[in-house]
């Protein structure tokens, strides 16, 4: 069957594609367009001993982009866009070497041949696989730190919206949290928590060379590998960036040969994922009855009343069916001297709430051209553009849990209602609040490699980045709680400019057969300048037209803020093998960054590593047979991180918000400034083992690492009499202790049958070993209701919920009793249900009865019974404990793919375990809180009623005594098991495609969000927290989507 | 390697060289601290700086520390905290925040430093002008460590501006009796000597406020003579008057109109965004955290007291919540006349902080103290009947008892939600015998104040005290 499919016919339609090839370069004013034109003539005058052929995957389909090398030389071609190459060797005992990433290598011996016909097979992992490292590559064999390499293939299998979102769960110690919202981000954690501020514990990514906060312009299409450097040996090129991991992100480049053209589409549909009890209207008069305390009330029953004589199902009334619409559209090719890639996506998606919704454009051209073997100039592109209406969540799905179900949705003349009785329509917020944003982004890149002799090559570039945002907010009258109505708006600009330059030397040499040296050093600079303001209207003319000149400006809500900081380094890095069997890695960074005091603005950054490759040693030669490859990896370095406000080290005066009597106002900065302020510095160490049994079919790899953060960039709080609040120090320390452990193998190959698994486990231990004087501190809620509190405390972990613990609820006004340790007393009562005194274990007990009290009163039936930790009579602050915790004790992924003949089945399971989540969504429903937001339908029917009641709901009471503490009662298990994603591929056989003039064609169905076992009570235990002081708190989060769609994928 | 090793010096040499200037970075929408005090203009724009933030200090405190303990005011059930009504302060309750004060302490000291240094650098400035700013900054910083002491008690002494971070910033609190004799007074009297008596802004601390302080210092010390002289010296400026009954209202709504304010905080909620008392007393978009109490209503809504004019202008009697005050409104009624309040993001209050009336009734209640009772009546007189009421006659308040009963509760309804009932009652050493029977009214197992006066005073706020480990909490809170 291969050799039927090894004749392709890539010519037939060349005329056709190389005019869209050519017109599209022409649009983009590229000006070696003539290089272009002349490339594909064959050199003429063949020697005897050249030999061509066609390389294929396993399922026939042809393989551009192989290396093609002659054994022990060092030269070599590539294959073309249809998997064809013709390379001169020195005779017919050569042998080559077939080589691509994600492949395993192939070697051949050429013989007599002159056609040769090759096909590979898709490796687990393949350990001559380069991996990019940053400012340069490496192959994965030689690698002494730990760096997880993710390719293009397995990406593509999970069609995602965003890059970050096909990251979930494909490498160990980086846990991707994704966002239900439609066009959000997913937050990425490497390896735990490592200091107390948001941006301070993302990590750096890397584009192509170019340094970034974040890869959400990146097109998930257009990206040819990722890497994520996590140990300090690794990340620590990148110094002052670095403590939280490096993303090295590489895009596609072309294939030489004739222009391939790729179209694909994906429609998917998804519905609300979960959908949750909420009281109806027969529940909502329960609960009034219970309010009002008299069995005959129940709001107005009345049914000609139109505003309270609904029953609305809201959820049903706010979501719809979820649909994406995904096309991608790109040529790439090259000819000898020059190659291009260029693509398109757009994507609408229409989020699961009415009128959420984000739709983006996304454009790159990537070209590289290298007029001799000594010079090569490279330039990339890229513009997108997003936009987006971001609807407010909680005023719109949570307040669809709030609002009671018998209030009117509709007036009866079919118009949206605004306002009743305190609560807001849900529906007309979604369909009438605007919060609508216009992004726009740009970049362009240009770089020259020049190689001096073959081992020293000097690489020089320069990036400009160009972002723009537009907000527009507006809240019409009708959503006005105001007497008279109002309505209201703003619209925001920002706009960024960054610039890079980079310069540095890679060295490249092995000496003799044994000795590879490779060496680095480089120079980098960047400066970020943003510009933004915000105005504010209120009063608009007309409600359609919403631009400022329809209102009146507000000067207290319109700002203007400008800012910008730069950086500087210095870098170098060299290495030293031995045979492959013994590695040695050492790096050094010097940056600087006006972020910091003038006494501290330059920080240097060491790291070494060591690697064994043991499986090299004579003694290990017994092993030959099933363990085929072990390196044990030891590195320790140090990493920084720098992300603070600009001028947090200077003292400054504010000015532009306090006016008086028509003078505007200059004050200090609430934060006064710290001109010793340095970077924060983490110290990481880490073990790794590298296995790969029979024949790389099994591939291990685990790694222990010990992360300590200390010098913590950290806003210390001042005594209030100085007239400051804070100030930014450098103090505290935080310890991270993890084991990662990837396994990777194909447990069955067959002709016409393969499956690939692979699994990831990650568990950390974060710790807060030191703290400003050592004092532990409350963040969130430091009052006794509402929402969630932590405790920071030397010892503990970020993401301890602290509050009270219930214990029960009090069945009996008389159940508040307790002996003199404070046990408590049963009381009994006669069947008349007359009290009858206590008995204690059973026995008559005679002695003292204590009771407690709560906010000074005395605790009754119905009342919450919260464990009285410091034993006296009273429920306060010292009865506070860790109630749990927020971060997973571990989380792992499972990835399969199964291929048979023409169809290929994939699917993902994802795990986080152990975490606990501060259900405020519920919280806010259940605390009795508001007259008008009505609790859960298990609320209202096990409340407290009468005495005697058992259950774990307390009474309905106006006046409080503290039962609705911050407490355990909504602190719920956040585990889960999800099957995330799910694709049945099938790719037609190559004589079909041809029929349809395609090289290639495959369709596939996709499925996101399938299953989730979780005993989480609210939409989806997977949410984002952005704090890693505040973390795994629900506020009503967007809820999550179940999606299944149907694409498309066509090569011509 | 050579020429590796030859273009990395240079490379790394061009870096280092250019590199100190490249990482040099200016705040661009505010200003370096060494860049300021330079001119007039610095001055005029760091006094408006330290006003604004008696806005902050004023905003939602100004009801919390001096009307919401009293018997003015309830909770509102489920939209504010019955601790304030009921004796059940604790660290973590609004208004236990000392920081808003400080604040304007800091800006008052900064001023104090840096005046000086900007007279040295422009010699061309009216002298006059730099003490009047001067006395600004004194006066505004007395009148906040007096707010101190009434609230608090002992509280940290700072007299220079805290503008380094070598500088100790923990210190322990200072005994009332100190920072009254040895900062309060003394900043006064500084005040005094180098104000500017032809600047009579009613937004601006000038010289009327001096002496509003010192007399109602002297009377929180029971110094009635010296209450008494400072009042004669406030008189003697000519300047205060009582406001005609007619016009009583701009006391609230146009403070710069009458002859009566002193002093009073400027708001535009345009620059300023919305006075925070409104989401207490009343806006158009939200409940009221404050209800009125039964006592100020019961007063104000019987049809014998129709003539009091503050009633109907103080409170919103159509509302039967109780729970709005339109006293800082200017009435502005619907087609039904019924008062339409503004949202609370766009409030205008303009707080009384001192004025002619208030000055009027102490130096009655010195009078009375003193056993004057002829001066007390005719000054009570004046404020009572200029409410519209009848004179009381010589022959209804015939004892100290009485007439201190009289002058309490003319207060009580002539200075409703201005921040003055509850340190009246303190002052007067009737906090236990007004209070401790309605707090058990409001919650019958509830302690009041009892014999033990200790939580006259307010807890420090946690946050306060955890930045702070040289604070002691007020006993008996925690």
């Amino acid at each position: 069957m291969k050799k039927k499919l090894c004749h392709s016919h890539p010519g037939r339609l060349s005329p056709g594609r190389n005019r869209i090839f050519y017109l599209l370069l022409l649009l983009q004013l590229f000006t070696f367009l003539t290089n272009a034109q002349k490339t594909p003539l064959p050199p003429r005058g063949e020697p005897i001993n050249r030999v061509g052929g066609t390389v294929l995957d396993s399922k026939g389909n042809p393989l551009p982009g192989v290396s093609v090398t002659i054994k022990s030389t060092g030269m070599g071609t590539t294959t073309d866009s249809s998997g064809k190459f013709r390379i001169t060797v020195p005779g017919p005992q050569s042998v080559l070497v077939f080589s691509l990433v994600s492949y395993e290598n192939k070697e051949e011996t050429v013989g007599r041949k002159v056609k040769m016909v090759i096909a590979l097979n898709e490796a687990a992992n393949s350990l001559n696989d380069v991996v990019v490292i940053g400012y340069g590559t490496a192959k994965k064999r030689d690698l002494a730190g730990s760096i997880t390499s993710i390719s293009a293939k397995q990406l593509e299998e999970r069609h995602p919206a965003s890059l970050g979102d096909a990251l979930q769960g494909m490498a160990a110690g980086v846990l991707v949290t994704t966002s239900a919202v439609p066009g959000a981000q997913p937050s990425i954690r490497i390896r735990g928590y490592s200091t107390f501020s948001s941006a301070g514990n993302n990590p750096l990514y890397v584009i192509d060379g170019v340094l970034s906060d974040n890869m959400d312009w990146v097109n998930p299409n257009d990206v040819q590998s990722v890497e994520i450097l996590k140990d300090a040996a690794s990340a620590a090129i990148y110094g002052s960036r670095s403590a939280n991991g490096v993303i090295i992100v590489t895009t596609k480049r072309g294939v030489e040969g004739k222009p391939r053209i790729n179209v694909q589409y994906l429609h998917t549909s998804g519905i609300l994922a979960h959908k949750l009890p909420q009281a109806n209207s027969r529940e909502v008069r329960l609960y009034r009855q219970e309010q009002s305390n008299s069995p005959t009330a129940g709001g107005n029953t009345d049914s000609l009343n139109p505003s309270f004589n609904a029953d609305n199902d809201y959820q049903d009334l706010l979501t719809r069916t979820a649909l994406k619409n995904q096309v991608d559209f790109g040529i790439s090719g090259g000819a000898r001297n020059m190659n291009y890639f260029t693509s398109i996506r757009a994507l609408d998606d229409q989020g699961l709430v009415v009128n959420s919704y984000a739709k983006s454009l996304l454009l790159r051209a990537n070209i590289e051209f290298s007029p001799s073997t000594k010079f090569k100039y490279t330039s990339r592109f890229n513009f997108g553009y997003t936009t987006g209406n971001k609807i407010d969540e909680g005023n719109t799905i949570f307040q669809a849990f709030q609002r009671p179900a018998n209030y009117a949705v509709f007036f009866p003349d079919g118009t949206l209602t605004g306002y009743i009785s305190g609560r807001r329509n849900p529906l007309s917020v979604a369909l009438l609040q605007v919060n609508r944003n216009q992004n726009y982004q740009g970049g362009l890149f240009n770089q020259i490699e020049y190689t001096f002799i073959p081992s020293l090559k000097f690489t020089t570039n320069a990036v400009v980045n160009y972002s723009e945002t537009r907000t527009q907010g507006f809240l019409p009258k009708l959503l006005s709680s105001a007497n008279p109505t109002t309505n209201a708006g703003s619209e925001g600009f920002s706009r960024t400019v960054n610039w890079q330059y980079q310069a540095f030397f890679n060295y490249n040499k092995t000496f003799g057969k044994d000795h590879a040296v490779t060496g680095l050093a480089g120079f980098s600079a960047e400066n970020t300048q943003t510009n933004s303001a915000t105005l504010a209207d209120v009063n608009y003319v007309s409600e359609e037209i919403l631009t400022l000149n329809s209102g009146t400006l507000v000067p207290s809500g319109t700002t203007t803020s400008a800012t910008g900081n730069s950086l500087a380094s210095l870098f170098g890095r060299a290495s030293y093998s031995y045979k492959g069997k013994y590695i040695l890695n050492a790096l050094v960074r010097r940056d600087g960054s006006s972020r910091f005091g003038a006494n501290n603005r330059w920080g240097n950054f060491v790291s070494g590593a060591v690697a064994w490759r043991f499986t090299d040693e004579r003694f290990m030669n017994w092993s030959g047979n099933v363990l085929d490859d072990g390196k044990l990896r030891v590195s320790v370095g140090q990493t920084g991180n720098e992300r603070i406000g600009n001028f947090d080290a200077q003292s400054k005066y504010d000015f532009g918000t306090y006016f008086y009597n028509a003078q505007s106002g200059v004050a200090p900065n609430s934060a006064v400034g710290n001109p010793n302020l340095k970077w924060e510095s983490t110290l990481q160490s880490d073990v790794g083992l590298d296995l790969s049994f029979f024949k790389g079919r099994l591939l291990v790899v685990a790694d222990y690492y010990v992360k300590t953060t200390s010098d913590m960039l950290y806003s210390r709080p001042l005594p209030r009499e100085t007239g400051y609040s804070s100030v930014r120090v450098n103090v505290g320390t935080v310890q991270n202790k993890g084991f990662e452990l990837t396994l990777t193998g194909r447990p069955l190959v067959r002709r016409d049958f393969d499956w690939l698994v692979s699994s990831n486990l990650s568990i950390e231990r974060g710790v807060v070993k030191k703290l400003n004087g050592g004092q532990s501190f409350i963040s969130g809620n430091s009052s006794d209701a509402g929402n969630a509190a932590w405790l920071i405390r030397e010892g503990g972990a970020l993401g301890d919920f602290y509050g009270w613990k219930q214990v029960g609820v009090y069945a009996y006004d008389q159940s508040n009793a307790y002996n003199d340790n404070w046990e408590r007393l049963t009381p009994n009562f006669d069947k008349n249900g007359v009290f009858q005194g206590y008995t204690f274990k059973g026995q008559p007990y005679t002695g003292a009865v204590h009771s407690v009290y709560g906010r000074s009163t005395k605790l009754k039936g119905g009342d919450v019974e919260f464990a009285n930790l410091t034993k006296d009579s009273v429920i306060d602050n010292a009865d506070r404990t860790v109630l749990g915790n927020a971060q997973p004790k571990f989380y792992l992924a499972l990835m399969n793919t199964l291929h048979y003949k023409q169809f290929t089945l994939s699917f993902t399971f994802n795990t986080q375990w152990g975490n606990k989540i501060y259900n405020n969504a519920a919280r806010v429903l259940d605390d009795y809180g508001t007259s008008n937001i009505i609790p859960q339908p298990y609320v209202i029917h096990n409340m407290w009623r009468k005495q005697g009641d058992v259950t774990d709901v307390p009474v309905y009471r106006s006046s409080s005594v503290g039962n609705v503490r911050v407490s355990d009662r909504f602190i719920e298990d956040g585990s889960f098991i999800r099957l995330a994603y799910l694709q049945l591929n099938y790719t037609l056989p190559p004589a079909l495609s041809r029929k349809m003039f395609a090289q290639s064609a495959n369709c596939y169905i996709y499925g996101s969000n399938l299953l989730t076992w979780t005993n989480y009570t609210w939409y989806d235990p997977e949410f984002t927290s952005s704090d890693p002081l505040q973390l795994g708190q629900d506020g009503g989060n967007y809820p999550r989507r179940r999606e299944i769609g149907l694409g498309i994928n066509i090569y011509f | 390697m050579n020429r590796l090793f030859c273009l990395l010096i240079l490379a790394s040499a061009i870096a280092m060289s250019g590199c100190s200037k490249f990482l040099d970075k200016k705040p661009q929408t505010q200003i370096r601290t060494s860049s300021f005090w330079k001119t007039e203009d610095d001055i005029k724009a760091a006094i408006a700086g330290m006003y604004s933030g008696m806005q902050d200090v004023c905003g939602t405190n100004f009801l919390y520390w001096g009307d919401a303990r009293s018997d003015n005011y309830f909770d509102n059930p489920k939209y504010g905290n019955v601790s304030y009504y009921t004796n059940g302060l604790t660290s973590s309750i609004n208004g236990s925040d000392w920081s808003p004060l400080y604040t304007v302490i800091g800006r008052a000291n900064d001023l104090l430093k840096h005046v000086p240094e900007v007279k040295a650098l422009q010699p061309g400035i009216d002298p006059k002008l730099i003490n009047y700013y001067l006395s600004e900054a004194y006066n505004v910083r007395a009148y906040c460590y007096f707010q101190l002491v009434k609230v608090w008690g002992d509280a940290p002494l700072w007299t220079v501006p805290f503008d380094s971070i070598g500088m100790d910033p923990y210190k322990a609190r200072t005994p009332v009796n100190d920072l009254l004799d040895k900062l309060i007074i003394p900043d006064l009297l500084t005040a005094e000597s180098l104000t500017n008596p032809d600047q009579k802004t009613v937004w601006e601390a000038n010289l009327g406020l001096t002496y509003a302080l010192l007399m109602d210092i002297s009377m929180w010390r029971h110094d009635n003579a010296g209450a008494i002289e400072w009042y004669n010296k406030l008189t003697n400026l000519k300047r205060y008057k009582i406001e005609p009954t007619a016009t009583w209202k701009n006391l609230f709504i146009a403070p710069s109109k009458t002859v009566e304010n002193i002093w009073s905080i400027y708001w535009d909620w345009t620059t300023d965004g919305g006075a925070g008392i409104s989401g207490q007393i009343g806006a158009g978009n939200t409940n009221s955290t404050f209800k009125i109490s039964d006592v100020i209503w019961n007063y104000f809504s019987a049809a014998a007291n129709a003539k009091d004019i503050r009633g109907a202008q103080s409170i919103d009697l159509k509302v039967k919540a109780h729970d709005k005050t339109l006293k800082y409104y200017p009435v502005n009624l619907d087609g039904s006349g019924n008062q339409l309040y503004p949202a609370n993001n766009q409030a205008n209050v303009y707080f009384p902080i001192y004025r002619f009336a208030d000055m009027t009734l102490l130096r009655a209640e010195a009078a009375n103290n003193l056993h004057d009772l002829p001066t007390a009546l005719a000054l009570l007189n004046q404020i009572h009947t200029r409410a519209g009421l009848t004179a009381y006659a010589d022959t209804t308040l015939t004892d100290s008892t009485t007439m201190s009963n009289a002058i309490l509760k003319e207060r009580q309804y002539e200075f409703f939600a201005e921040g003055r009932r509850f340190f009246d009652l303190v002052r007067n050493g009737v906090v236990a015998k007004v209070m401790d029977p309605l707090i058990r009214i409001r919650k019958p197992d509830a302690q009041g104040f009892g014999a033990d006066m200790r939580t006259v005073l307010w807890p420090l706020s946690i946050t306060v005290l955890n930045a702070n480990p040289k604070l002691v909490q007020n006993q008996p809170y925690n």
